[in-house]
């Protein structure tokens, strides 16, 4: 029996846009989840569903309004607040994102980008040392070391950025990953092998991970649950064959039949 | 680091009209700083006839009031640059602190400035100096310099405000917060090496607009009354009629100084916009 | 789906040996290079590709929006029996636009007039086309509207007012009003939510199922969405065709390495999809497409293929018909 890790309770986020004619817009409504060690979870849903708030609420980029998110039982909001709290916990909770081109400063080397993490480590490495874990996350991830260290962004393609982006995840090995949409800016051959490096951190290192996608297909492919969003609430959850065969919700079952497949056709 | 801010310079320097816009400026500087010190000539005082035409005795002539228009010229680039560079200063501070407050703060610090920002887009620094002009019979320089360093931000404040926004919704802050970064590491080592560029253009730009915002005002009589500046001697010039005259010697130097002044820093800036906007 | 009346021979289109390249200060890219492409009865072609294999390209040369740094440098481009390169543009755009071939593009905004309301962007269009009045034109676009299920009220509203959705159906009832022959699709519902891609692609096989055009080509990276309308698949790399079939054909059993990989990678809700990508992962592709610039020597594909030969790196495979209808360009399927 797994135990779990994560658990999400009653997590609520409501903008309020305006300085004087305030308008409320309730961009996560009061969800409840968990993820339990080595799991691969999918927040699936449309824009303006919630997940993308959900994800930056998770790695503490983004205060709720109410509600809870405790990670290994220490409420993140609450027991975490110092310097070296927030070190422990990025350490063990960190995230991939989408956009390969925004994910990065154009003006650092890749070699400063990875070098960067080190700041969450409480140990004392020398140099040498963490140029050689360096180069060994990035070679974990497909990518020649040479060739990238010394590169910056823009002399890199999407799919190689990408690439570092999990290195760097290979390098800290948090319990925790949160990818929001690691693939959908990357052409359709590249994403199986970004993909298979996923798996390869839970395979290793039992890396729990929480895929934020809007692509039904990917999430059916990756997680061992999947949890459907619909305005901000969770609609559904299941293992893939239940929310495939079986799925309850309506909305779930709208998504379903709008996704393109490639075993039925809508039109005869 | 070092040797990322040197490679850039280094590719800066290749874009010719960087170093032929810097060689140009640099050339102005030396002899605005370099020349009054040797030539000890004064400018003020009247040491000759009037409308004596450049030869031995007075290098570029002497002027209406029989002054040295040489010593002027040296004197006037000098207390051109002094300007510029005040202004640009109070300027620059103004735009860039007003700026990414803005932009960091958001809410009521936004709006505040930003309104101020449109307020003073209004008021050209004409209308503030003829005010002035109206109350002080003697101004000098500086009175000058602070009023076109103030009346000049508003535009470049929104510059800045924007970049920093930019910057700060970009996904690679949160991704510098991720790795542990203080706030202090994120300014200098994210904010800073992108707005760079932007700071400098935008210093020559200043620089640029400030030294014939000078000319400008000096020219119509608001600007200065007491120390010499290119565009003091451009107004003495045109109130004593100089050009009808035939009196060619107060006019030229200057205008092309002026000119070869703004040329070049609007080379420098363009080259440096050019250079880190291909990203 | 094929239904010909006999003796009635069509060439939609025929295009032979098309190159197009653009010529830029970094260099001559390749985008199309060596295409053949002959469709000669009533047929939905998808041509999928990634990002950068040329189909956007394509696109644009077969409907005639080549602008420098664009040019076609090979090919002629027959439709309806019609050889279009000997004409000037001016001609094209009277007689062969919006009448033999019509082009829908990724966002109707690119389209659309967005100061105009409908109504006056269709009698723009089709005067300058026909010689119909105002009136006759207004009865054409409501008789069509109805028949494809869209509201009329939307001929009075500016294109802003519209949903995506909406917008992009409207844009195919005005680009194929005077019946054109060959529709071109490119990525029509990239750009939508998951939700209206649906309508409209309905609405795309409503208008081949009346026959209101005898062809389409729907150019797309999407192949889930390909395949939901197409009667056979194209597959594009690195400018070039390397595989044609029918779509069953293709889903099921590609022959080229390349489209295995693309083909079995498609993630899709379906369960199956974890068997099909063990397919896709034999194909191991590493590496990235190459530069149209400098395309790779012989066999686009040779530096990313686990089954190169000799012969891939020095000669360019030519595109032969293994079945009926059925081709593919690669040296496996070479008889010796």
């Amino acid at each position: 029996m797994s135990k779990v890790i994560l658990e999400v309770k009653n997590l609520t986020k409501v903008y309020r846009i305006g300085l004087i004619r305030q308008k409320e817009i309730v961009a996560v409504n009061n969800i409840n989840f968990n993820v339990k060690e080595g799991e691969i979870i999918s927040l699936v849903g449309e824009s303006g569903s919630g997940k993308t708030t959900t994800a930056r609420i998770i790695l503490r980029l983004l205060r709720p309004t109410s509600g809870n998110v405790l990670f290994n039982g220490k409420d993140i909001w609450v027991d975490i607040g110092n310097k070296k709290e927030l070190k422990w916990y990025w350490r063990n909770v960190n995230g991939v994102f989408q956009d390969p081109y925004s994910s990065f400063n154009p003006t650092h080397t890749i070699r400063f980008v990875m070098l960067r993490t080190f700041n969450l480590f409480d140990e004392e490495i020398d140099y040498d040392t963490k140029i050689n874990m360096i180069k060994e996350a990035l070679k974990e991830v497909g990518l020649i070391p040479e060739e990238i260290l010394d590169k910056r962004p823009f002399e890199l393609s999407g799919g190689m950025r990408q690439r570092v982006l999990i290195a760097r995840i290979f390098l800290i090995r948090p319990k925790l990953v949160i990818a929001d949409e690691p693939t959908s800016m990357i052409d359709a051959t590249l994403r199986l092998s970004l993909l298979d490096l996923f798996l390869k951190l839970r395979d290793e290192f039992k890396t729990s991970q929480i895929f934020i996608t809007h692509d039904l297909g990917l999430a059916t492919y990756i997680s061992d649950r999947i949890l459907v969003m619909y305005k901000g609430e969770i609609v559904e959850e299941g293992i893939p064959e239940e929310i495939l065969n079986k799925p309850s919700h309506p909305y779930t079952k709208k998504l379903l039949e709008s996704v393109p497949k490639l075993y039925s056709k809508w039109l005869t | 680091m070092i040797s990322s801010i040197s490679s850039t310079i280094i590719r800066l320097f290749r874009i010719k009209k960087f170093a032929i816009g810097l060689l140009i400026l640099l050339v102005v500087l030396f002899i605005g700083i370099v020349g009054p010190a040797i030539y000890e000539v004064s400018p003020t005082r009247t040491i000759g006839r009037r409308y004596v035409p450049p030869g031995e005795k007075y290098p570029l002539g002497t002027d209406a009031l029989g002054r040295d228009v040489l010593a002027q010229f040296l004197h006037g680039i000098r207390g051109s640059l002094y300007v510029g560079a005040i202004a640009s200063a109070i300027s620059l501070s103004l735009a860039i602190f007003l700026g990414t407050i803005a932009a960091v703060f958001g809410g009521l610090v936004d709006k505040i400035v930003m309104t101020l920002s449109e307020i003073l887009l209004l008021i050209p620094s004409i209308l503030l100096m003829m005010l002035l002009a109206a109350y002080l019979p003697e101004r000098s320089l500086w009175i000058v310099a602070v009023v076109i360093g103030i009346t000049s931000w508003a535009g470049w404040c929104r510059g800045f405000r924007s970049r920093t926004l930019s910057i700060l919704s970009s996904e690679f802050i949160n991704l510098a917060i991720l790795s542990g970064a203080s706030r202090l590491n994120i300014i200098i080592r994210d904010i800073v090496p992108i707005i760079a560029p932007y700071v400098l253009a935008a210093f020559a730009m200043l620089f640029s607009y400030s030294i014939m915002a000078e000319v400008g005002l000096t020219l119509v009589g608001v600007g200065m009354t007491k120390d010499v500046t290119l565009g003091l001697m451009l107004y003495v010039a045109q109130i004593y009629a100089n050009i009808s005259q035939g009196i060619w010697w107060t006019i030229v130097p200057p205008s092309i100084t002026v000119t070869l002044i703004f040329l070049s820093l609007y080379m420098i800036a363009t080259s440096i916009d050019e250079l880190f906007s291909y990203r | 789906m094929n239904s010909l009346a006999i003796g009635e021979i069509m060439s939609i289109l025929d295009v032979r040996n098309f190159r197009a390249y653009y010529f830029t200060k970094a260099g001559t890219v390749k985008a199309v290079d060596g295409v053949n492409l002959s469709i000669d009865k009533k047929t939905i072609i998808g041509i999928v590709g990634e990002s950068g294999c040329g189909k956007s390209t394509l696109a644009k040369a077969l409907s005639f929006n080549v602008e420098p740094p664009l040019k076609i440098v090979k090919g002629d481009i027959v439709i309806d029996g019609i050889k279009i390169n000997d004409m000037t543009t001016d001609e094209i755009r009277r007689k062969i636009l919006g009448i033999k071939v019509a082009l829908i593009p990724q966002s109707a905004m690119n389209a659309l007039v967005p100061t105009v309301k409908i109504r006056s962007f269709i009698k723009d269009v089709l005067k300058e086309k026909t010689g119909y009045t105002t009136l006759e034109i207004f009865e054409l676009a409501v008789k069509r509207f109805k028949e494809l299920n869209l509201p009329i009220e939307a001929l009075d509203m500016y294109p802003f007012e519209l949903s995506g959705g909406m917008r992009q159906r409207v844009l195919i009832a005005i680009a194929t009003l005077l019946n054109p022959s060959l529709l071109i699709a490119d990525e029509p519902t990239s750009a939508l939510d998951v939700s209206t891609q649906k309508m409209v692609l309905e609405t795309l096989y409503d208008i081949y199922r009346r026959g209101l055009v005898k062809s389409i080509i729907f150019i797309s990276h999407d192949i889930a969405t390909v395949r939901q309308i197409a009667d056979e698949i194209v597959v594009m790399y690195a400018g070039k065709f390397v595989e044609k079939g029918s779509t069953e054909e293709m889903i099921n059993e590609p022959l080229h390495p390349y489209s295995k990989g693309l083909i079995f990678s498609i993630l899709t809700p379906e369960l199956i999809v974890r068997e099909r990508v063990r397919k896709a992962k034999e194909v191991l592709l590493k590496g990235e497409p190459p530069s149209l610039i400098n395309p790779p020597s012989g066999c686009r594909f040779h530096p990313r293929c686990p089954y190169a030969m000799d012969i891939c790196r020095r000669e360019e495979p030519p595109m032969i018909e293994v079945e009926r209808n059925r081709f593919v360009s690669c040296w496996l399927y070479v008889k010796r």
